[in-house]
């Protein structure tokens, strides 16, 4: 076997392995509640790491570039139009379910982000503006 | 689903870059279309081809790779409640979970949109595949994605998700110490590492209290 395939077959496996850590090892649970705070706090712990990685990461060293200018005007951006992911108020009742791609439907009860116009046009300036 | 569309043209273009760098690097056609297909996480291939490319060793891209993809473990943990049934089904599944698919299903307060993050896993994975299969065929033809300045694009993307995310001011916290523990660790561990070990931020979810 060449030493491209043996790199692509174990990067392959280990990856399909760490994705379904997870779902294989947890999910059908409900987990005990301090457990259930921490991953609670995953989502925002890994966003703030992956924002901070993906703006200065380099190989080792940090990075100032155009990525940096592109995430300052993005955060300009949701500063100035505070409702950018807009929040929605729950409805009373659940919506009609509609296909798996349409839009999130709200968790009654919970206050959820919609996507929708005024998302696209920002993400969609930043995509140029970066 | 408006914005993983948005973000699935992105992913396109670097699943085309993917498969142009990785032909150039040597691994031929089929070996990228597997990576692609079994890994689909973009800075862990792009850093095998980039390895490979520079003749860096089998156990150089592999280690690479796998400490780039270790955030996987912690990202499905905190999904993991959304996966029901069989095992083999969970297991196929949770192969739709990328960054950006997690992060667009993110609800806030621990909640996820089970099925925003198994359709945006779909047509990520389609962009991702389709953009690679182009790339690898296609050569020159294209352009660096990160000439167009698309790099800048997905870190803005995920702090617009994580922004409406930091009302509870636990979560802003963890979020600061998170960010801060990786930007301290980016110059002096491998790639990956910052945000593994930024994700022993969220044991401050064991003090007691609503927020």
């Amino acid at each position: 076997m060449s030493a491209v395939w043996l790199v692509v077959l174990v990067v392959g496996a280990a990856t399909v392995a760490l994705k379904a850590t997870g779902p294989v090892l947890l999910g059908n649970r409900e987990l005990p509640e301090p457990v259930a705070r921490v991953v609670a706090l995953l989502g925002p712990v890994l966003l703030s790491a992956l924002v901070v990685t993906q703006t200065v990461g380099g190989d080792n060293e940090l990075v100032l570039d155009a990525r940096l200018a592109g995430v300052g005007a993005g955060a300009v951006a949701i500063a100035a139009r505070a409702p950018c992911p807009r929040w929605s108020s729950p409805p009373r009742s659940p919506p009609p379910s509609r296909g798996s791609f349409s839009e999130p439907r709200p968790v009654p009860g919970v206050h959820s982000m919609v996507f929708d116009r005024p998302q696209s046009r920002w993400f969609s300036a930043e995509v140029s503006l970066a | 689903m408006r914005a993983a569309i948005a973000v699935a043209a992105t992913v396109w273009f670097f699943g085309a870059s993917f498969g142009l760098l990785a032909r150039a690097a040597g691994m031929g056609v089929l070996a990228p279309l597997v990576l692609s297909s079994t890994t689909f996480a973009g800075s862990a291939q792009f850093a095998v081809s980039s390895i490979l490319g520079v003749g860096g060793g089998t156990f150089a891209a592999i280690t690479a790779a796998v400490l780039l993809n270790t955030r996987y473990a912690p990202i499905s943990i905190s999904v993991a409640r959304l996966f029901h049934g069989p095992r083999l089904r969970r297991l196929l599944e949770s192969q739709l979970i990328v960054d950006e698919s997690w992060a667009l299903s993110s609800r806030g307060a621990g909640r996820y949109d089970r099925r925003l993050l198994l359709g945006a896993g779909v047509v990520l994975y389609a962009a991702w595949v389709s953009g690679t299969a182009v790339g690898v065929l296609a050569g020159d033809a294209l352009g660096d994605p990160k000439s167009l300045g698309l790099d800048g694009a997905f870190p803005a993307l995920f702090l617009a998700l994580l922004v409406p995310q930091l009302r509870a001011p636990r979560a802003l916290l963890a979020a600061l110490v998170g960010g801060a523990i990786a930007l301290v660790l980016i110059p002096v561990t491998p790639p990956g590492t910052p945000i593994v070990a930024a994700s022993a931020a969220c044991l401050l979810g064991l003090r007691r209290g609503d927020a």
